[in-house]
């Protein structure tokens, strides 16, 4: 191929630029008699073949023809070819974890190619692009698109630039490439606002070490000079110079723990503070995926480690090093030969300390494990005490319980024996080497090369070695930990919200509340749409039902709606404006939202009405909680609307809780109003005070309403019926019933037959 | 069950969840011989007794007034005490004040701490007194910045205006409890 038309090929291709992978040059030169490659189009590799072993085929398309190749160690195996007039149908079909495509011609359906899902993006794209290709060249053939469109956004699956490995969710940087140094520079920053802090607590820390090492140096001239020549002034001055040195030791800890915990709390203030603030602007596919008690923990825990270590840890590191070096030049520098023996077990401690602390880490590990595990079991079973006892299961759980604590057991006493080995055997070689120093150094008092005070001295500083050599070689295992945390706490940092504004988004002034679905489609996973073809208007002030089965799809719908997601093709209009091209916090001022699970908040009844209108006037609080039916049980309570509530609104019944969060929907006086419907049953009476006000807020106002009272249903303009994420029926209530066959029929038939039966 | 939803009953549903505020012009408040509160609204109320509840008893005490009938049914809400006359608004308060008994803490004899309970000993403006309050469940609550309402184990509610400046003795403690 000239280079003219490569470039050629490269710039009709760039659109679909990763469905053209590169062959083996070896496999090109063989298919070149049969492919024309200058009308290449696709060249996918598959990892499976027809006959399900690992194994690399091609799929290729070219303008006329699809081929796929198989190829049997690097050579071009059997091709098989398929022309693309003869094509019916295209389908990508999913099975368990592979995927193949099913191609019909006029005489025969067949699989064309097959391989695991890690492919299967690619190929569904493939089987886009191809599609539309044969419907370009053949208007007369009707292929069906394939279910999910495969280009929108929420598809993608971001790999890593460098190992190719699958990028965790919404993260920019790929935990197995990410850089350790880059981590702990970028800890740093977090130093930077206070350069003046740090350095003074550097200079504190290096004075209160010199100065705790000068106490040791003192012993010599004690013994040689003043003890040796009964020298009792010499005494007198020694023991006030020690006085004051101790004196000066503790002024100099004492400032510098002070400050470092000044710094680290400054520090910890900004982490957290930054942390929380980008939860916040999180959108709640990020929620979706992880526990809240693990983010919590990450900003609780996570950053005290992190705190703690650009703050003091850091500072540790620096000291240690600097204190071991300094004594050892001091050994070395008063004898050279005592001092080399001194230093001599200090390999042995610090490479033992080293490895035992990594296998004692990975005990501790799996301590923590069997620890929380055990704690699941209890979190588990005393709150479900009346479904053990009903289908008495004591015992089993008794022996459950003592499996996992036996488990904890060992585990822990595999800990405790191993530490027990290795720090006495620690101790001893420390107690060797000062064996040594006594043994020859002793002797070298005897043959008056040294003195006695520099014999003592010598054994001083000799034991004050070895704390900073511990601390070395625990060090990796300090910095592992401390780069873990900042990565936990860096994920959320650089995870970007799916939902933000962009420059282009508009202020909202005040809608009208005409709400269009244009062919919504929607996945949270990948290839599993949850909402297919979604199509419907719904008209200012109309009140619209949503009826279905659980998982059909209607709160995914009510998702899309408040712009929780985005869709993944098609969209949804507000007033004949797309939805993201919306500001989001107007367009939500705009919508209230009344949840299932109402949420109550910490706080003050009065504060939770107001939360969706934080400055709202008390007569307005007032105004709202006697709209929805709340005001007079309110005024019962001692506190009124002063009433502190526990945490999620502890204290107060379901039904309380309900019309609590309907006042509060209703002072935010919104032009859309989206509700789910509880399913929970309350007494007749509550159900009554809870419909009214339902009514009221419902009144003028465009409402979509996960509905499950009739009553609710019977006033609604029209009602929606989803099954299987797409729309199949619409119409009135007495339209909808009319239809004998209908699904609507079908589920009210259902619910009066349940109904009955409850009844009998 | 029969339910309302016609259009124009929903209005009326509306109206009748309207807050009524009563015009201070019209009130007529009297205190009867048995000492209780009576109450009549222009020609046509009239109310034996009426009962006061505080809507924001610790936020905002002089306003919103909930004013019920011996049945518990509120019959209207006075906006604010200060639009009353003085000698209508002394009565109104002195009947607020039997209902509300929030007495304030002004010093601290002693406070006890032990196995989640402690033991206040005080002086109130209503004079001396000593009760036990149970730790956490809401039993200290900061009324914004340093005011803080003690609520004891048989639900008597005491006020301490500035913890912090009360007895330095005590004041981490409180902090503590809160």
């Amino acid at each position: 191929m000239s280079s003219g038309d490569e470039e050629a090929h490269t710039l009709e291709n760039r659109a679909s630029k990763s469905l053209i992978h590169d062959l083996d040059s070896g496999l090109r030169i063989e298919l070149e008699q049969i492919v024309d490659f200058s009308k290449l189009k696709v060249c996918l590799p598959s990892d499976l073949s027809l006959d399900g072993t690992y194994g690399q085929s091609w799929l290729l398309m070219t303008d006329t023809h699809l081929y796929v190749v198989d190829v049997i160690g690097g050579k071009k195996g059997d091709v098989n070819s398929v022309p693309l007039q003869d094509i019916e149908s295209l389908k990508l079909r999913h099975f368990y974890g592979n995927a193949l495509i099913e191609v019909s011609t006029r005489c025969k359906t067949f699989d064309l190619i097959r391989f695991t899902n890690t492919r299967a993006g690619d190929f569904l794209e493939a089987v886009k692009v191809i599609g539309d290709y044969i419907k370009a060249i053949r208007p007369d053939v009707d292929l069906e698109d394939p279910d999910a469109p495969g280009s929108g956004k929420g598809l993608q699956v971001h790999r890593c630039p460098k190992c190719h490995k699958v990028l965790p969710h919404g993260m920019r940087v790929c935990p197995e490439c990410l850089d350790k140094r880059e981590t702990f520079s970028r800890l740093i920053q977090y130093v930077k606002p206070y350069p003046k802090l740090w350095v003074l607590t550097l200079l504190l820390s290096l004075a209160a070490t010199v100065v705790s090492l000068l106490p040791a140096y003192l012993q010599r001239p004690f013994i040689d000079d003043a003890l040796a020549n009964h020298d009792w002034g010499l005494i007198k001055l020694l023991v006030f110079l020690i006085v004051v040195v101790h004196g000066v030791s503790a002024l100099l800890n004492g400032s510098r723990g002070y400050f470092l915990g000044l710094l680290g709390q400054k520090v910890l203030f900004d982490i957290r503070r930054e942390v929380y603030n980008h939860l916040q602007s999180l959108s709640s596919s990020f929620y979706d995926k992880r526990q809240t008690g693990a983010i919590m923990s990450r900003v609780i825990g996570d950053v005290n480690q992190l705190s703690h270590f650009v703050s003091a840890g850091l500072q540790d590191v620096i000291i240690q090093f600097l204190t071991a070096i300094v004594i050892a030049v001091i050994l070395l520098q008063q004898d050279w030969a005592l001092g080399l023996m001194a230093l001599s077990p200090l390999p042995i401690i610090a490479i033992t300390t080293y490895l035992a602390n990594r296998s004692l880490r990975q005990i501790w590990h799996v301590v923590a494990r069997r620890g929380s595990e055990l704690n699941a079991i209890l979190g588990d079973t005393l709150p479900g005490i009346k479904v053990v006892k009903a289908f008495s299961r004591e015992e089993d759980e008794v022996d459950r319980f003592v499996a996992k604590q036996s488990e904890l057991y060992q585990a822990t006493m595999s800990a405790v024996a191993l530490s027990n080995k290795v720090y006495p055997s620690i101790g001893f070689t420390m107690a060797l080497g000062s064996a040594l120093i006594w043994l020859v150094g002793g002797y070298r008092v005897l043959t008056g090369s040294i003195t006695i005070g520099t014999f003592v001295m010598f054994n001083g500083y000799s034991w004050r070695l070895f704390q900073p050599m511990q601390m070395i070689s625990q060090l990796s295992g300090q910095l592992q930990q401390v780069a873990t945390s900042a990565e936990r706490i860096f994920e959320i940092l650089d995870t970007q919200p799916d939902i933000v504004d962009t420059e282009e988004s508009m202020p909202v002034q005040e809608i009208q509340g005409h709400i269009e679905f244009d062919h919504v489609y929607f996945s949270y996973e990948p290839d599993e749409p949850v909402l297919k073809d979604i199509c419907l208007d719904i008209k200012p002030g109309e009140m619209i039902g949503l009826v279905g089965a659980s998982g059909s799809g209607k709160t995914t719908l009510i998702n899309l709606l408040c712009r929780f997601y985005d869709c993944t093709s098609g969209e949804i209009r507000i007033d004949g404006v797309p939805i993201n091209k919306l500001q989001i916090k107007s367009f939500r001022d705009q919508v209230a939202v009344v949840l299932q699970e109402p949420f109550l908040f910490h706080a003050t009844i009065a504060e939770n009405i107001a939360y969706g209108k934080p400055d709202a006037t008390r007569e307005e609080i007032i105004w709202a909680a006697k709209m929805a039916n709340a005001h007079d049980f309110i005024a019962e309570f001692p506190e009124a609307y002063d009433t502190r509530l526990g945490e999620r609104g502890t204290g107060l019944s379901g039904g309380q809780k309900q019309r609590i969060s309907i006042a509060r929907a209703i002072l935010r006086r919104p032009k859309i109003l989206i509700l789910d419907e509880a399913t929970s049953a309350v007494d007749t009476e509550t159900e009554r005070l809870i419909q009214e006000a339902l009514d009221r807020l419902i009144a003028g106002r465009t409402t979509v309403a996960i509905a499950h009272r009739l009553s609710t249903l019977k006033n609604a303009d029209r009602i929606v019926v989803m099954e299987d994420g797409r729309i199949v029926e619409v119409g009135t209530h007495e339209e909808l019933l009319a239809k004998e066959d209908g699904a609507f029929t079908r589920l009210v038939k259902m619910q009066s037959e349940i109904a009955k039966r409850v009844v009998v | 069950m029969d339910r309302i939803t016609h259009p124009a009953t929903r209005r009326s549903l509306d109206e009748y969840a309207q807050i009524r505020y009563l015009d201070p012009s019209e009130c007529c408040f009297k205190k009867t011989e048995g000492g209780f509160l009576s109450l009549s609204i222009g020609e046509k109320e009239q109310y034996e007794r009426v009962d006061l509840v505080r809507a924001f008893p610790l936020s905002d005490s002089d306003s919103y007034i909930s004013v019920r009938d011996s049945e518990g049914n509120e019959i209207g809400m006075l906006e604010s005490l200060s639009r009353f006359s003085d000698s209508t608004r002394r009565l109104l308060e002195e009947e607020l004040g039997r209902r509300y008994f929030t007495p304030v803490i002004e010093k601290i004899r002693s406070i006890e701490e032990e196995f989640g309970y402690s033991y206040w000993d005080v002086d109130t403006s209503a004079g001396q007194r000593r009760f036990t309050v149970r730790r956490g469940h809401n039993n200290l609550v900061q009324l914004g910045g340093r005011r803080v309402l003690v609520i004891d184990v048989d639900g008597n509610r005491f006020e301490i205006e500035d913890y912090t400046s009360i007895d330095s003795r005590y004041s981490r403690l409180i902090e503590s409890l809160l």
